[in-house]
């Protein structure tokens, strides 16, 4: 019955150990990115949003 | 003398200081300009698996060379470790290994699996991408202009194919051909 038990827990130990093993991996792997500058973004410019809304930027 | 690589071969590639020779990392992650098709820079991890997952950003500026087998910097300096610091030095990132690719008259050629890069000292180039074909074949397609990249797919020019290759090797013999690199090294 012991040995039942302790091999239950040796195997739950393993799966952990496992998949902690794979997480890890994942959370170190690398790829290729493209940087995508911010004014190249879909946000409208402030110079944009003057021309088309006439928005009051405040007076300075 | 330049060398035609898979961008994947930088990823885990140690980066060793000039200083004091001390290894402060290894490359997780290539960032690259898909509008200049050249290589911006890298994140860096540490070494081992229970280093820490990301490091910091080393801009390509501050690379002295890329290296066979490693990267070759000044100092530890040369890493932008802090958030405000790494923000500045890149933009909003997009992963595009899987991403769809299509040419200009709309027609899908498959999906991103690498990029191929001239390097050449402490620079890199993009001068191909390499594609998963829904035929499961893989074809380098030739690069030499901007790549508009978004959050779905990538756009060529629709002649990209003409060039393609399949292998590094035949993808580098073609680029000599073109004259786009110099006869030199093949690295396959």
């Amino acid at each position: 019955m012991e040995i039942v038990i302790l091999g239950g827990i040796l195997a739950v130990v393993l799966l952990i150990a496992i998949v902690g093993y794979f997480l890890l991996q994942q959370r170190r792997s690398g790829t290729i990115k493209a940087v995508i500058a911010p004014r190249q973004s879909a946000t409208r410019t402030s110079d944009e949003a003057e021309d088309g809304s006439g928005t009051d930027r405040g007076a300075t | 003398m330049s060398r035609v690589i898979r961008a994947a071969e930088l990823i885990g590639r140690p980066v060793i200081t000039l200083d004091t020779a001390t290894g402060i990392g290894e490359v997780r992650d290539v960032l690259f300009d898909p509008l200049r098709s050249r290589v911006v820079g890298f994140t860096l991890r540490g070494r081992g698996l229970l280093a820490s997952p990301l490091l910091g950003i080393l801009p390509i500026e501050w690379v002295q060379s890329i290296g066979r087998d490693a990267v070759m910097v000044a100092s530890d300096t040369s890493l932008v470790r802090d958030r405000d610091g790494m923000q500045a030095v890149v933009g909003q990132q997009e992963e595009v290994v899987g991403k769809e690719v299509v040419n200009e008259g709309g027609a899908s050629l498959g999906t991103v699996s690498d990029l191929v890069l001239e390097v050449d000292g402490p620079s890199a180039r993009v001068v191909g991408y390499e594609i998963n074909r829904p035929d499961r074949r893989q074809l380098i397609v030739p690069v030499s202009g901007r790549v508009p990249v978004s959050g779905n797919a990538l756009v060529l020019p629709s002649d990209a194919e003409h060039g393609a290759a399949t292998g590094l090797t035949a993808f580098r013999e073609s680029l000599e051909r073109r004259g786009e690199v110099p006869r030199s090294e093949i690295r396959a």
